[in-house]
């Protein structure tokens, strides 16, 4: 054929056709297209894994596409099934939290020799020794005759109200567990949904960092796929867009800062410090436990007790104490600890403000102060073990904070657990807040599912924020308002807090209802 | 208005008289230069007369007496004493004026800065305390602090109290242009004034009570200000949680 001809022919052909001959990038589709999941969640926490445990385990909403992305490496087992060996790394889980955690059928793949449920607690004043004890007999709500009868002990109104039969469960306040157990529970579960009908299979993706997250492209035209409004979140394995983009990747979450909503809060300046110990007797698997906590002015130290003679150390104090305790050695971090509990303030900001560096000085200092300091003077509970030593390794701390996120959900987006508040781990809540964020999202989700919402609306989303916003930031305020109280050394606050203490100790109801609250009874 | 007309009279005088007759109206600046020293405070009849009179103080106290006998040394009339109209007050405002522009002559800190501003702020007060035992005035400065309340030497007094409080923070290296500028300076002047008043009634050796003193105070300052900025902090988070709140249960704001 001649070109004359050749030419004209070829310009007789669309121009989108001529164009495409002419120029090989708009022959080109674009670079790979997001693959579109119902719901991606950024963050392999328990907060997150239980949020998609919860998913799967309802009808309406277990065919979801879902890819969970984590920094960690989550397929290998962390836990050791060693009986005298437990992470530093535990939590108390309240009711609610197992109540969920059961529902979702995760609670039965956690190894129950691991945990540690609890039935009663101690908390002691360590400035004015004020005590409150709680127990599964105040978690009965008994109503002012009760309360009118528990101001006479060992009259026989008081005898006559009293009940004794307790289920095992309802005797219960807490429940100890290791945070890596859980954790491989949790992954235990996600991978058995793979086995079951109808259920879609999680897309897992660990040791995967999330390069970036930002809004699709425009669209080209009015015809193809509009991801503008559309979270794209970008990691090596690619590009995938979601409808709902979860985030549940910790206080510095990255989900949070693509939405651009704000955290307030400050900085606690106290560090936490978290040890295994042991105690000097060994209890069985039926024996009734006792967590013990006492307020000092510098921070709260508390005993949480695990299987066997182990017990879970949560000690938050200053920067500096916080240093010296970790550079102690294994004998001075076990003296310093009793000291901790059973010594007065001052003995204990002397003893871990020496500058000496002998081995074994702390537990000179504390063994002649021991004896000169009578339990009753401090308000020490009478049952009290003693701690004989602390599992190697375990010793570290981490700065606490407080904050708490302008809201929890944007469009198509959505924050729980750590990302949504950090909190003081005085009343060891922060866990069981991310479990029952959890829990409200998932039931949200299903819900809009269930009523043919689109799941990442405001429409369907608010719901979660109108549930659980102002149910946390009620726990952040009291939590907070606890650690700034209890922080005065002398003067009329230690005198109002002890008196205050005194009273909700006699009234039964009040305990019953704080009680109630702290277990996160809805 | 008495300087305005002087002006206007002295220059309708001839050109050549100009220099002689604007002397005494030479403009000051109102603000510090670091270039340009301040003028003295005192010209030097008043602070050869006050300065001689200091010296009699620990014997005749602050009294219009240790004027006259100063007046006497510096080789004055006894009539002198008039240049005071205020008497024995003015010997009071000398010293504080003499020993608040010494300060910073008392006491220097070498330029690493390891010190923090709050143990140069205790060891500038410390000194200036530590001035007045040197002078020899402090068993006589129960004294002063009475002329010091009087009604028409209150303003004068508080504004040399206010001068060595910013002295103090200017010397210990404060640099704050917000409100915790006034707020710093409001809490120094309370703690020195208590711990001067202190000192007069102090008769341990060295002066050891006026430290555990002024050590206690400056504790108080922190642990206050450590409530009210926490207060401050925490009634800002409220405001912003009442709206979030809000919002939360769908309130459109």
């Amino acid at each position: 054929m001649s070109s004359p001809a050749l030419l004209k022919r070829f310009l007789a052909l669309p121009p989108s056709l001529r164009r495409s001959f002419w120029s090989s990038s708009a022959r080109a589709s674009p670079a790979g297209k997001p693959e579109i999941y119902d719901v991606v969640c950024v963050g392999g926490g328990p907060a997150g894994l239980s949020f998609v445990s919860a998913l799967k385990s309802h009808s309406a909403t277990q065919g979801f596409k879902v890819a969970l992305i984590d920094s960690q490496d989550l397929t290998t087992s962390r836990t050791v099934n060693d009986a005298d060996s437990y992470s530093n790394r535990c939590s108390s889980l309240t009711p609610s939290s197992l109540r969920f955690l059961k529902g979702i059928g995760a609670w039965e793949r956690v190894n129950g020799d691991r945990t540690q449920a609890y039935h009663a607690m101690d908390v002691w004043d360590g400035v004015s020794g004020s005590k409150i004890h709680f127990d599964s007999v105040d978690k009965r709500s008994t109503g002012l005759l009760g309360a009118i009868a528990e101001m006479v002990p060992g009259s026989r109104f008081r005898a006559s109200r009293r009940q004794y039969e307790t289920s095992a469960e309802e005797a219960v306040v807490a429940t100890m567990c290791e945070n890596s157990s859980l954790a491989s529970a949790l992954l235990q579960r996600v991978k058995d949904f793979e086995t079951e009908e109808q259920t879609a299979q999680v897309q897992m993706w660990d040791k995967t960092k999330v390069d970036s997250i930002d809004l699709g492209p425009e669209a080209e035209d009015e015809k193809s796929l509009d991801l503008s409004q559309w979270p794209i979140v970008s990691t090596q394995h690619g590009q995938i867009a979601a409808r709902l983009l979860v985030g549940a990747d910790g206080a510095n979450s990255p989900v949070r800062q693509f939405a651009g909503i704000p955290s307030h809060g400050w900085d606690y300046n106290q560090h936490g410090v978290v040890a295994t110990l042991h105690l000097d007797r060994t209890f069985s698997a039926n024996e009734l436990r006792t967590a013990y906590q006492r307020f000092l002015p510098t921070g709260p130290i508390a005993l949480l007790p695990l299987p066997g003679n182990k017990a879970s150390l949560v000690w938050s104090t200053t920067p500096q104490h916080a240093a010296k305790l970790k550079s102690l050695s294994p004998t001075d971090f076990t003296a310093a600890v009793n000291a901790a509990f059973r010594l007065m303030p001052v003995d204990i900001n002397y003893m871990l403000a020496t500058t000496t560096t002998t081995t074994d000085s702390q537990a000179e200092e504390f063994a002649w102060r021991e004896a000169a300091t009578p339990p009753s003077s401090t308000g020490l509970p009478p049952n009290f073990p003693h701690i004989t030593g602390v599992q190697l390794g375990t010793p570290a701390s981490f700065p606490l904070k407080m904050r708490h996120a302008d809201t929890y959900t944007g469009h198509r987006l959505a924050l729980i657990g750590d990302a949504a508040h950090t909190i003081h781990p005085l009343a060891g809540q922060g866990l069981n807040l991310g479990l029952a964020d959890a829990e409200a999202l998932a039931k949200q989700i299903v819900y809009g599912m269930e009523h043919g919402m689109d799941i990442g609306s405001s429409w369907c989303l608010d719901g979660y924020n109108s549930e659980r916003w102002a149910a946390n930031h009620a726990m952040i305020g009291v939590v907070d308002k606890l650690k700034k109280v209890y922080s005065a050394g002398s003067g009329p606050v230690v005198w109002g807090r002890s008196l205050g203490l005194g009273v909700v100790e006699r009234l039964g109801p009040v305990k019953a209802a704080f009680m109630g609250a702290a277990a996160g009874v809805r | 208005m008495a300087s305005l007309t002087t002006l206007r009279n002295s220059l309708r005088a001839p050109v050549s008289l100009h220099p002689f007759l604007l002397q005494n109206s030479t403009p000051r600046a109102l603000y510090h230069s670091y270039e340009h020293d301040l003028p003295p405070p005192y010209r030097n009849p008043e602070a050869a007369i006050l300065s001689s009179a200091l010296a009699h103080v620990p014997n005749h106290g602050f009294t219009t007496i240790a004027l006259t006998l100063g007046a006497r040394e510096t080789g004055y009339l006894d009539i002198s004493s008039n240049l005071f109209p205020k008497g024995a007050f003015e010997l009071v405002k000398y010293h504080l004026v003499t020993q608040r522009l010494g300060l910073k002559n008392r006491l220097q800190f070498p330029d690493e800065g390891r010190l923090g501003v709050g143990r140069k702020v205790r060891s500038l007060i410390l000194s200036r305390l530590q001035a007045n035992v040197e002078t020899g005035v402090v068993g006589r400065w129960q004294e002063a602090l009475a002329l010091m309340s009087l009604a028409e030497n209150i303003p004068a007094s508080l504004r040399e109290l206010s001068a060595l409080s910013d002295e103090i923070w200017f010397l210990a290296g404060d640099v704050s242009v917000d409100s915790s500028w006034y707020t710093k300076r409001a809490s120094l002047a309370a703690v020195y004034a208590a711990a001067e008043v202190y000192q007069t009634t102090d008769t341990s050796t060295g002066f050891r009570d006026t430290e555990a003193f002024l050590d206690r105070r400056l504790e108080e300052v922190r642990t206050i200000g450590g409530a009210v900025g926490g207060t401050v902090e925490w009634a800002g988070f409220q405001a912003g949680a009442v709206v979030n709140l809000m919002r939360s249960k769908g309130l459109r704001i």
